[in-house]
């Protein structure tokens, strides 16, 4: 049964009681206030933090039942923000994402080399590969994190708040590549703060203090009512072309 | 008549010298309205000058590391030169406070209103500098001018014995393992020339310098002379040692705690120092 | 594909300089010393045609001792500069420098505290008792207690305040130990600044060993280093072990410090400056850096000692203070660049 599913979820902090589930081939966007929980949930599902109760499964089996290199190879996790090795070349840099699959003291074979490629290609980071990650601007940097995570091939990735420090062209084609990704049978959940970014998701979830409050395809969660509810009277939404736009009413 | 003439000599010249103004070792006027009758000393070569002069009833505290004569070790102890104790040297409420010329523990007795006198005692010169000088601020000029010359005579024996063995031989002292050794201007370096002994560090490197142990491979001595606990031991383990001339004979002298402050401290048993060396350079 | 062809030469090129100089190190530091020995008298020593002590016996195994030191040093600064993600840090970060102190200055204080007799009992006759031993066990103490303290490996800012709180504490009680005998001061004073006057074979055997030891798992683990600089959740998600791994890492790192800081005191700047000056030539590649690190650390202090030994012979300087010497201006150099970059 594939797929992975949070089932329950209660603690640490925030989170009380939050069931979620990632379908393989489907983008899965997590919004929210801020303190909400949605961090911490995506850490919960990608095994880095355990619940007090309640249990993530990734394909039907328990999480903490796999080895954690195995673990890895299924799934991929992409903090926000963060440490980076600002003297590693970048090409080091994705290559350290065939760990899972390395281990320690594996040499690199075909495959490696191959996935890597594809990681460089697939986020446009392959025009800098030969450059110290020190020297990239925030989003050129933020394109090789990417690679690196996409670098195990996974069957998901989990990401919290890929589009941060990237500028509108950057942002747009990490929503695209994203998108593709999805399609092309990964199950993306990432966690996001622009409701017009999750609306191109396939699926949306909305967290609040600890909670699911709602969850389905973008139309039907990004309604205005909801909206208002979580971050105020100012929130609009304006349907165009079958998706909601969501802005700011000064 | 002439007893009482005497006497009122002897009354008027004591009178007369106090009281007194002299210039320290630090280059501070101390002025002493009377002969001190409640002294404080910090430096233990100080004490031992202090009771050779006969006035050993005048110590009202002494530093930590004053041991001798026996009697001192009932005093009060006042601290070393890192930890002064100066409340406890007030409290004791002395006319005269001795104290080294490193420090300035002087300053904070001043301010409390003591009467301080800063003392140099390196040198073997100090020796009799010292006691002149403390003769004089005690009131007692003539017991400094016997103690002098009973000094003086006890250091010219050893000497003697020393000059009547043929040997000159090659010396190295080390003070401790680092190695730290002395040259020939210090004390212990007077000493060691007295006693006929040639020490293997040359003059230019000062007082007490850090050597290197290829100088002592290179200059061979034949005796070793240490002053610090385990330097058999220590000396013998080490990688080349057993080359030299000093450990294959077998002449190494450890001198420590008691035989160790008659070589370190330039004070009135300096000859007592001397005959340890003379008996360590030349034995029978 | 492959890397940059000039960033390849560039890191070869490091490479035989650090062994080049490694070379030129051992060369110059058997050659030159406080008493002047002709080239041909040192060849002849080396090659046991004539027979001279202070070449064999205390020159060479003083030199390859520096060596097998400043290496130790350099890659225990390279590994706790991955493992904290601190460019500043240096092998004494979990209170090894602190714990050999207050060891050794305890021996000192027991030496002379017990009477010859006490000393001669049965007991302390059969333990190999020495300052050496006491200063490696110190380290290793010390690195334990900062590891309790903190609670294990897992939280690496805890660690670094474990660190300085064992550091200060076992400092203040090596002051109060030297104050109490002022006579030990001077020879403890001189234990802290590095010294390696008396390093003889058995010393070097000692080093080697510990070295062939804690070396290689070090530099197998080159690799989980450099996870580490995506952060500690990135490098637990791909799968590593970290906690494990973590341990392994500053249990070899701190034998590795306890040994050099045994055998030769308290050396600074070394284990800080190597890694440093050459995560600039090589990037943060651990898996080079370490290796590199430690050639460094063995260029730099055997450098060092041979000034320590020549520049006011036949008087000697404490290396730790030509370490320091060399040292300052580096960073003073750092800061002068940056500013010119800013």
């Amino acid at each position: 049964m594939g797929g992975l599913e949070a089932r329950g979820i209660v603690g640490p902090h925030a989170l009380r009681g939050v069931d979620l589930a990632l379908r393989p081939g489907e983008w899965l966007a997590l919004l929210g206030p801020n303190g909400a929980g949605k961090s911490i949930l995506l850490r919960v599902m990608a095994g880095l933090l355990r619940p007090r109760k309640g249990e993530v499964f990734l394909e039907g089996r328990p999480l903490g039942r796999y080895g954690s290199y195995e673990r890895g190879r299924l799934l991929a996790y992409l903090p926000q923000g963060g440490a980076y090795p600002e003297g590693l070349l970048v090409e080091e840099v994705v290559r350290l994402g065939r760990l899972p699959h390395l281990g320690l003291w594996g040499r690199e074979g075909k495959e490696d080399k191959e996935a890597v490629e594809w990681a460089l290609e697939a986020t446009g980071a392959a025009a800098f590969r030969g450059r110290l990650l020190g020297t990239l601007s925030g989003g050129e940097r933020q394109r090789v994190l990417l690679a690196r995570a996409l670098a195990a091939r996974p069957r998901y990735l989990l990401l919290d708040e890929p589009t941060t420090f990237l500028d509108l062209e950057h942002q747009a084609g990490v929503v695209a590549l994203l998108r593709r990704l999805a399609e092309m049978g990964l199950g993306v959940l990432s966690v996001l703060h622009d409701p017009n970014q999750a609306a191109l998701a396939h699926r949306v979830a909305v967290v609040r203090e600890g909670r699911v409050l709602a969850e389905g395809g973008p139309e039907e969660v990004l309604s205005e009512p909801l909206l208002q509810r979580l971050y105020g009277p100012g929130v609009r939404v304006f349907p165009l072309e079958g998706r909601p736009h969501v802005y700011l009413d000064g | 008549m002439k007893r009482m003439l005497a006497l009122l000599t002897v009354f008027l010249a004591l009178a007369l010298a106090f009281p007194l103004t002299v210039t320290d070792d630090l280059g501070r006027t101390v002025t002493l309205k009377a002969p001190p009758k409640r002294i404080v000393t910090m430096l233990p070569s100080v004490t031992e000058t202090v009771c050779a002069l006969g006035a050993c009833d005048r110590l009202v505290a002494t530093d930590d590391y004053s041991d001798w004569p026996e009697s001192v070790k009932r005093l009060p102890k006042a601290g070393g030169l890192y930890n002064p104790n100066p409340e406890l040297i007030v409290s004791l409420k002395p006319d005269l406070v001795l104290v080294s010329r490193f420090g300035r523990l002087y300053e904070t007795l001043e301010r409390a209103g003591l009467t301080v006198y800063a003392v140099r005692t390196e040198t073997y010169e100090d020796i009799f500098r010292t006691a002149r000088n403390l003769g004089r601020l005690l009131g007692l000029p003539g017991q400094a001018e016997r103690l002098v010359a009973q000094i003086q005579k006890e250091v010219y024996q050893e000497e003697a014995r020393a000059a009547q063995a043929k040997a000159r031989p090659r010396v190295y002292y080390e003070i401790d393992p680092t190695p730290y050794t002395v040259g020939p201007e210090s004390f212990i370096g007077v000493l060691i020339a007295k006693a006929r002994g040639v020490n293997i560090v040359p003059r230019e490197l000062g007082l007490f310098p850090k050597i290197s142990p290829e100088l002592v491979l290179e200059r061979n001595p034949e005796v070793i002379v240490a002053t610090y606990p385990g330097a058999l031991d220590t000396i013998r383990r080490r990688p080349g040692w057993d080359r030299v001339a000093a450990v294959r004979q077998g002449r190494i002298c450890v001198f420590t705690g008691g035989e160790d402050s008659l070589l370190s401290r330039p004070g009135p048993r300096v000859a007592q120092g001397l005959r340890l060396l003379v008996d360590c350079f030349h034995r029978p | 594909m492959t890397l940059s062809l000039p960033l390849t030469l560039k890191r070869s090129l490091v490479f035989s300089w650090l062994l080049l100089l490694l070379l030129l190190a051992l060369v110059l530091g058997v050659a030159l010393g406080a008493v002047t020995l002709s080239p041909l008298e040192v060849v002849r020593a080396l090659l046991g045609q004539e027979e001279n002590p202070i070449v064999t016996e205390l020159r060479l195994p003083r030199v390859l001792g520096g060596l097998l030191v400043g290496a130790a040093l350099g890659v225990a600064g390279a590994a706790f500069q991955g493992l904290f993600r601190n460019p500043l840090a240096d092998p004494y970060l979990m209170g090894s420098a602190s714990g050999a102190a207050f060891a050794v200055t305890l021996f000192a204080v027991i030496l002379g505290g017990l009477s010859p007799a006490f000393a001669q009992h049965a007991v302390f006759q059969h333990l190999p008792l020495s300052a050496t031993l006491f200063g490696f066990l110190g380290a290793l103490l010390a690195t334990l207690l900062t590891l309790v303290l903190a609670g294990g490996v897992a939280r690496t800012g805890e660690l670094v305040l474990a660190g300085v709180v064992v550091g200060s504490v076992l400092t203040g009680a090596t002051t109060y130990l030297m104050m109490q005998d002022a006579d030990r001061v001077r020879a403890v004073f001189a234990y802290t600044l590095g010294n390696l006057a008396f390093m003889g074979w058995p010393s070097v055997k000692a080093l080697l060993l510990f070295l062939l030891l804690a070396l290689p798992p070090l530099l197998l683990l080159g690799r989980v280093l450099n996870a580490l600089q995506l952060g500690e959740e990135t490098a637990k998600s791909l799968g590593l072990p970290l906690d494990a791994l973590k341990l392994l890492l500053l249990l070899a790192a701190s034998l590795l410090t306890a040994s050099a800081v045994a055998q030769a005191g308290i050396i600074g700047f070394v284990g800080l400056v190597a890694p440093h000056a050459l995560r600039r030539l090589l990037g943060e590649d651990y898996r080079l850096l370490l290796p590199a690190s430690a050639l460094g650390g063995a260029v730099l202090l055997g450098f060092a000692d041979l000034l320590a030994r020549t520049l006011t012979r036949p008087a000697e300087l404490p290396v730790g203070v030509v370490t320091t010497l060399l040292g300052g201006p580096f960073f003073l150099y750092l800061m002068w660049r940056r500013r010119g970059r800013a």
